[in-house]
């Protein structure tokens, strides 16, 4: 079961994050680059690579969050704006990381965080802002959405955790939904639940374009993803288009049944064969 | 099980407190119509008769035991007994004592909410915002505030404030004008402190994934910097509660100082004539204020970390020693070499044709009273207070590390529980039953100064055993012993030791402190804390004679304050 | 080999709460078959292996390794249990003391159980065996990538020859490469297996039993090849349903 692209576009494609030249360095020591990244709007990429290839680095990049003592050269542009310009964050930009049991503010209560960027964002009152987290927590698999609204994060399991760090991600209505090794820290069953929710039917908010005048991009179909893993399955399960990184390089790009089919790079290749070990 | 035993461990420290308390009098190892009858008639011999009388008049109980729970019994229903000096009843002479306590000490947080709050607020959101960690937490203004002794602050505000510029009176209580010196003298390090220990906490907070996450997903800044401060706050609320137990402690010099007749000056007075019942009642009422304080840190702790369920192990991180900050280098530096200056000198001898005389080339720190050379004398001090404090230390650094040993968990236990004492009362308390002396005041010092040191030591010990290492050498066959002695403790001396190093300074301090208030060195001892008792009488006439120890004891709180800085990454 | 009936063990986290971590545990493994006992988080497989190692008590039922009762006690009661289990724990490579160097803490089960015969050579053999350098064996564990680090661990867990060898989720955390790796590592040891995991796909690789733990039971057991190609219990059909497989 492969990812399937559902475009519904009224207009020109728009490139959403284009990454030229990308390098980031500590000291004389490169750890990234140089990469050339461009994710469409609407469009599903993949970053995979083993252990220490720069992928999270690589990302980082895109959300503007490199740590200091590592510099960054080269042009990382998302929405037309410099990459971690605060007026892209929630709104055009939603991000998911790996650690699921830290991932969310333990002294405030999941509804509460989660209505927090629509408020700001959207300008929403705060009984809007109630009903759209409870129609998001639904659509994210929730049964009882008003119950999980008003409970801690530390009362959730670790699955449960890592799908509402999915809702805050969305919580902005962002375009693009960066995800950086989601599912690495959750068992096989939480992992698969996490995975269908990454499917584009889920993630397409169904609300139309909101008339704003800010960002000039269409807000309608599901938000564009560029996700991070080591795990190939993973990627090849959510993205239509893949990049290998190896030494914080991209050594093979393309479209993700063909690099599976016939992988060129060697590391492609030993990728792809250790994937299959152990599947039944 | 482990929570009986830590009951167990608690209730039985206190217990033990509260009897020692209960039977004083008696700890002296004389009778304490002896104690009266010496403390009224110093000079006279000792007369049996009149013992007697004493011991009718005052209806003092016939052995310890007995004494001990006649107090309790009494204490109970709110009589404390009755002076022996003036004869009045000792509880309403504490209840008032301990109201101008409570009122200073108010003052004195209020100051320190307000210096650590502005110190701490506007760096949180700016950290937050940029998302970057803020630079320097521990350096600067909040280190440089809580370096400052509290005494030696006090000593300043009065030169400056109210002798010379006149601005505040210089001693007393009532008026509004009364409070702000001696306020500001206990809540300006204080804040400092608050400031210091916050910035930590905020630090790692910062540092959590949540707050990227937050950040990065559009919730506002204003929103995430509020979060953040509210866990660090409640992260950091037993700490903060022993900040209160600190001031508390600081408070006894800084009333002594301005003449505040707080619970503090009180149980000086009644130390220094031998009036046991008022001293019983007002380190009870000091005790119980911190042991209050301690309770209500750990419960506003558990009350606001209720939702995260244990996942509150975002620990306050405990000072570590910084090693390569030029500021205490240069500190301890500076105050080697006018030790050794002072020492060269030699001398110290008396010139009565000198008295007083302001520095010259001859007296470069001026001359005393009675015509010594303040150089000198400084120099004698430092021997005598940081030496003793050295030696201090280093005991405690050993029985720390024999407790520690035994650690299983951080649940509270016997160390816990003496954290809430502050170390100038149990001097005051120790020297009621050994007379003044350096070294009761230094015995003082080392019952608490174990404490913290135990407890970093106990916390290091916990999370050595509960690391990865040692689960493995368990699985292979190991032992508590050869897990503790090969795989734990080497990871605990070290820093333990750079604690205890670190901790040389505030020892010495608490020391010139209690000598400072006539309980440690004789009054003529070159100790610092003596010379600075020495020279407040001359402060407006001959502000040199002050000037040294001031100076020295600053130096000293520096190198203490900033030495245990946390580590900047 | 293991036998466990009727074990029981619940906790109480918090004051009305009652977790049934064991409700009820029947296994049984032969010697000489690999076994991976397969099941989600909060199945009960870490509180499962406590009970087995003897770190923790089980309220009710027995625990038997090698025909011997299995009960908590001191680290010499436990000696014949440790020299006859090696366990790799989760997250292995940090279980390494940092300040010593990697030849000793792959020496200390030799040391701790007093194996007869030379040390030294033994920590080289076991070394290479699973590609590390045996002339590095002087070095601390920090000059060594995370791969590294979980093969030492593997190589400390056989050093002492256990009849067992017991894996705590060994492949979490790995990236593709090294789980294949390390999964030829372990097949190839000449060790019995007990591997513990939440994922399915590499019970397949292990060819011997499977079984499969939730709410606290075995909810299936057997042959690799029938459990994986015909589960019966819902719990497997989800584990299996959630493997993630790449498209053909």
């Amino acid at each position: 079961m492969g990812a399937v692209d559902h475009h519904r576009r009224h207009g020109p494609v728009l490139t959403l994050v284009e990454v030229t030249g990308l390098t980031v360095a500590a000291g004389d020591h490169r750890l990234v680059g140089p990469v050339d990244l461009a994710v469409a709007d609407g469009e599903r990429v993949g970053l995979v690579g083993p252990s220490g290839s720069g992928k999270s680095l690589a990302v980082a990049a895109v959300l503007g969050e490199v740590p200091p003592p590592l510099r960054t050269t080269g042009t990382v542009r998302v929405g037309g704006r410099a990459a971690g310009d605060p007026t892209l964050r929630g709104r055009v930009v939603g991000a998911l990381f790996q650690d699921s049991a830290t991932a969310l503010d333990p002294l405030t209560r999941v509804g509460r965080q989660l209505a927090r960027p629509a408020r700001r964002l959207h300008g929403l009152t705060r009984a809007a802002a109630r009903a759209e987290v409870h129609d998001l927590l639904a659509r994210l698999g929730f049964a009882d959405p008003a119950e999980v609204a008003t409970s801690w994060p530390a009362t959730l399991s670790g699955g449960q955790r890592q799908r509402v760090a999915l809702a805050l991600a969305l919580a902005g209505r962002p375009r693009l939904l960066v995800a950086d090794e989601p599912t690495t820290a959750l068992d096989t069953v939480s992992q698969a639940a996490v995975l269908d929710l990454l499917d584009a039917d889920l993630l397409d908010d169904g609300l139309p374009d909101d008339g704003l005048p800010d960002d000039g991009l269409l807000d309608d179909g599901a938000p564009a993803l560029l996700l991070v893993s080591h795990d190939l399955a993973v990627v090849a399960r959510c993205c239509t288009r893949v990049l290998v990184l190896d030494g914080g390089r991209v050594v093979e790009q393309g479209p993700t049944a063909q690099l599976l089919a016939d992988p060129q790079h060697p590391v492609t290749r030993a990728l792809v064969t250790a994937s299959r070990v152990g599947a039944p | 099980m482990r929570a009986l035993r830590s009951a167990l461990a608690v209730v039985g420290t206190a217990l033990v407190v509260v009897l020692s308390l209960a039977a004083l009098p008696w700890l002296r190892g004389e009778d304490p119509a002896v104690t009266v009858f010496r403390a009224l008639y110093a000079e006279r011999a000792r007369d049996p008769a009149v013992v007697e009388a004493l011991r009718r008049q005052l209806d003092l109980p016939d052995g310890p035991v007995a004494g001990a729970w006649q107090w309790l019994t009494r204490a109970v229903h709110g009589d404390l007994g009755t002076s022996w000096v003036d004869r009045r009843p000792v509880a309403p002479e504490v209840l008032r004592a301990l109201g101008v306590s409570a009122g200073l000490a108010g003052a004195a947080v209020a100051v320190a909410v307000v210096v650590a709050a502005l110190l701490l607020v506007p760096a949180t959101a700016r950290a937050v915002r940029r998302g970057r960690p803020p630079g320097r937490w521990a350096a600067g203004l909040p280190t440089v505030l809580a370096a400052v002794p509290e005494v030696v602050l006090g000593v300043v505000l009065l030169g400056v404030a109210a002798v010379r510029l006149r601005w505040f009176p210089t001693s007393g209580w009532g008026t509004p004008g009364q409070v702000v010196l001696p306020a500001l003298a206990l809540g300006l390090p204080a804040g400092g402190l608050l400031a210091r220990v916050l910035g930590t906490t905020v630090e790692g907070a910062l540092a959590e994934p949540w707050v990227r996450s937050a950040r990065v997903n559009g919730t506002g800044p204003a929103a995430v910097t509020t979060s953040v401060l509210r866990r660090a706050a409640a992260v950091a609320a037993p700490q903060l509660a022993l900040l209160g137990v600190g001031v508390l402690g600081s408070a006894v010099a800084v009333e002594q100082l301005f003449a505040v007749p707080g619970a503090g000056r009180t149980a000086l007075r009644a130390v220094l004539s031998l009036d046991l019942p008022l001293l019983q009642g007002c380190v009870l009422a000091l005790v119980l204020l911190g042991l209050l304080a301690g309770l209500v840190g750990g419960l506003v702790h558990r009350w606001l970390l209720r939702p995260a369920l244990g996942a509150g192990d975002l620990v306050a991180p405990v000072p570590a020693a910084a090693p390569r900050t030029v500021v205490p280098v240069v500190a301890a530096g500076a105050l080697l070499l006018v030790v050794a200056a002072g020492l060269l000198r030699g001398g110290g001898r008396v010139a009565l044709d000198e008295r007083l005389a302001p520095p010259s080339w001859s007296h470069p720190l001026g001359a005393d009273a009675v015509g010594r050379d303040v150089l000198a004398r400084f120099a004698a001090g430092a021997l005598l207070t940081v030496g003793t404090g050295l030696a201090v230390t280093a005991l405690a650094a050993v029985l720390a590390l024999l407790v520690a040993a035994t650690a299983r968990d951080t649940r509270p236990g016997v160390a816990d529980v003496l954290n809430a004492l502050p170390g100038v009362l149990v001097g005051v308390v120790l020297v009621a039953v050994t007379g003044p002396g350096l070294a009761p005041a230094a015995l003082g010092v080392l019952a608490v100064a174990w404490v913290p040191l135990a407890v970093h030591a106990r916390s290091l010990v916990v999370q050595g055993l509960a690391g990865a290492p040692v689960r493995a050498a368990v699985l292979s066959g190991a032992g508590r012993v050869q897990v503790l002695r090969s795989h734990v403790l080497p990871g605990v001396v070290g820093p333990l030791l750079r604690h205890a190093a670190a901790r040389v300074p505030s020892a010495s301090l608490t020391l010139a402190s209690l000598s400072f208030l006539g309980l440690g060195a004789a009054t003529d001892s070159p100790e610092w804390g003596a010379m600075l008792a020495a020279g407040l009488p001359y402060l407006e006439r001959a502000p040199w004679v002050a000037a040294a120890p001031v100076v020295g004891l600053l130096l000293l709180g520096v190198v203490a304050g900033t030495a245990t800085a946390p580590r900047r990454r | 080999m293991i036998e466990l009936h009727g074990v029981h063990r619940a906790y109480r986290p918090r004051r009305g709460v009652v977790v049934r971590a064991l409700d009820g545990v029947d296994l049984a493994l032969p010697a000489d078959r690999h076994l991976a006992l397969v099941g989600s988080s909060g199945a009960g497989k870490s509180t499962l292996l406590r009970v087995l190692l003897g770190l923790e008590p089980a309220d009710a039922g027995t625990v038997h390794v090698l025909g011997r009762p299995v009960v908590p006690g001191s680290a010499r009661e436990l000696r014949w249990l440790r020299r006859a289990v090696g366990v790799v724990a989760q997250d292995a490579g940090s279980s390494l003391d940092p300040r010593w160097p990697v030849g000793r803490s792959v020496a200390e089960p030799l040391a701790l159980l007093d194996v007869p015969g030379d040390h030294t050579a033994r920590v080289r053999h076991v070394l290479a065996a699973v590609g590390i350098d045996p002339g590095a064996a002087d070095r601390r564990p920090a000059a060594f990538s995370g791969g590294q680090r979980q093969r030492i661990a593997l190589a400390r867990a056989l050093a002492h020859r256990p009849a067992l060898l017991v894996a705590d989720e060994p492949l979490s955390g790995a990236d593709a490469v090294l789980r294949a790796r390390l999964l030829e590592l372990l097949t190839g040891s000449g060790t019995q297996l007990l591997l513990v995991t939440h994922d399915l796909a590499p019970a397949g690789a292990l060819g011997g039993d499977v079984a499969v733990l939730a709410g606290g039971r075995v909810v299936e057991h057997g042959p690799a090849a029938d459990v994986l190609g015909a589960p019966v219990a819902a719990e497997t059909v989800r584990l299996r349903d959630a493997v993630l497989r790449l498209p053909a």
